[in-house]
């Protein structure tokens, strides 16, 4: 893995102004001369750390898909979820846009957005000229527009909150999986924006 | 006609860092001369197509907000919600920080995003040139937060999906649903596919 010492050239993505800047300590980041917008953050120091935590978070992610993820009690029956439920009922009601839209953005673009950054971060702690570690830190980006896990776990709280004087729901282990996947994530994703990984490029 | 230093820009490739030049006013896919990977592309008619998805996402806005996003069958009654009846149940349980937080990200997010782009397209087509930083600085806000508008479509699957107790008490999602859906994803289609840079541009060229 390439040092980060020398100056470089980079662009901003939000007014195109191309400018040479310092390399970014830990805790700072750089921001365009022009637009003011942020150009690179610092993240860690070393690449192990969010390494460390994307794997965990992938883990978790895991954990939370095949275990109960919240239920509810209503009148002595019980009723499970898990966290695909709530697409799979869509589906069911015939609402096939929603489900596939709930699904993806909720479920299954997060799990392939971890697996993009451990795929990432393991190929950048070896050797940093792969072609295919820069497609997929691009992968990266795309996915991150899409992928709404914390969006989601409000979700479960305002439906826990509407619910309230209907019956209680209580939180299976998946859910906190899922917490720890969201608090996880977003401590990996100091290091894991595509223009800070650019300077770890070789 | 012969291409003169001023019709190319020079540019950063994403993919290997290398400096290269970029046709300014050619349209189709250019690549990087050092690793052949495709240049980022800056289309013509990206502003254009921002505009369009926008306005699908607005006229979308009416029934989003006009349709139930669901149905509650209890005990043999049914009873429908609405985005804003649903704000309102909160507020009147008591409950009204979520209230707020649903109040902001079902009908403020969109509608910032709805008015804000189309201002930004608007200014861009006067060709005004003030107040960069801060259009911008919107155009940042609405690209972020974007994405919880998506709140009010997680609770109805979950709520779909828990409360199955036949007559006793059932939800059924309402034609609002996928309307709301649809208006949330076409405004973040939207704000992707607006290119700030523009805004910058004509700046670019006096220089």
């Amino acid at each position: 893995m390439k040092e980060v010492l020398a100056p470089r050239t980079v662009r901003c993505r939000f007014c195109d102004a191309m400018q040479r800047i310092q390399p970014v300590l830990p805790g700072h980041h750089a921001s365009c001369y022009r637009c003011h917008s942020r150009l690179c953050r610092g993240g860690y120091q070393s690449l192990d750390v969010p390494f460390a935590l994307s794997v965990t978070a992938l883990v978790c992610w895991g954990f939370a898909n095949v275990s109960p993820f919240v239920s509810l009690e209503y009148g002595g029956v019980v009723q499970t979820n898990f966290v695909l439920s709530g697409s799979l009922a869509l589906w069911a009601a015939g609402q096939h846009f929603l489900s596939i839209l709930t699904g993806l953005t909720g479920v299954v673009v997060p799990g392939a957005q971890l697996l993009t950054a451990c795929f990432v971060l393991f190929t950048l702690r070896r050797d940093a000229s792969l072609t295919a570690c820069r497609r997929a830190v691009r992968l990266l980006a795309f996915l991150g527009i899409w992928s709404m896990p914390g969006v989601y776990l409000i979700g479960v709280s305002v439906a826990a909150v509407k619910l309230a004087d209907l019956a209680t729901l209580s939180a299976g282990p998946g859910l906190f999986a899922w917490l720890l996947v969201v608090l996880l994530w977003s401590a990996a994703s100091l290091s894991l924006d595509p223009e800070s990984l650019e300077q770890r490029f070789g | 006609m012969a291409e003169g230093a001023g019709d190319f820009e020079v540019t950063i490739c994403d993919a290997c860092g290398g400096g290269c030049r970029r046709r300014k006013r050619v349209m189709g896919v250019q690549h990087c001369p050092h690793c052949r990977e495709r240049l980022p592309r800056r289309q013509r008619k990206s502003n254009e197509r921002s505009a369009a998805l926008l306005l699908a996402a607005a006229v979308l806005y009416v029934p989003a907000n006009w349709f139930p996003i669901f149905y509650i069958d209890l005990l043999g009654q049914t009873e429908s919600d609405t985005i804003l009846q649903g704000i309102v149940e909160l507020f009147g349980s008591g409950m009204a920080p979520v209230g707020l937080v649903v109040f902001f990200a079902s009908i403020m997010v969109p509608l910032l995003k709805i008015m804000g782009l189309f201002g930004l397209l608007m200014a861009l087509r006067r060709g005004g040139a003030g107040r960069r930083l801060g259009r911008t600085r919107l155009y940042r806000v609405i690209e972020q937060v974007g994405r919880w508008s998506m709140i009010d479509v997680f609770v109805v699957s979950l709520l779909i999906s828990l409360v199955q107790f036949g007559a006793l008490a059932s939800f059924r999602p309402g034609q609002g649903a996928a309307c709301f859906a649809c208006v949330v994803i076409l405004t973040m289609l939207a704000a992707q596919s607006f290119d700030p840079t523009t805004i910058w541009e004509s700046e670019q060229e006096e220089v």
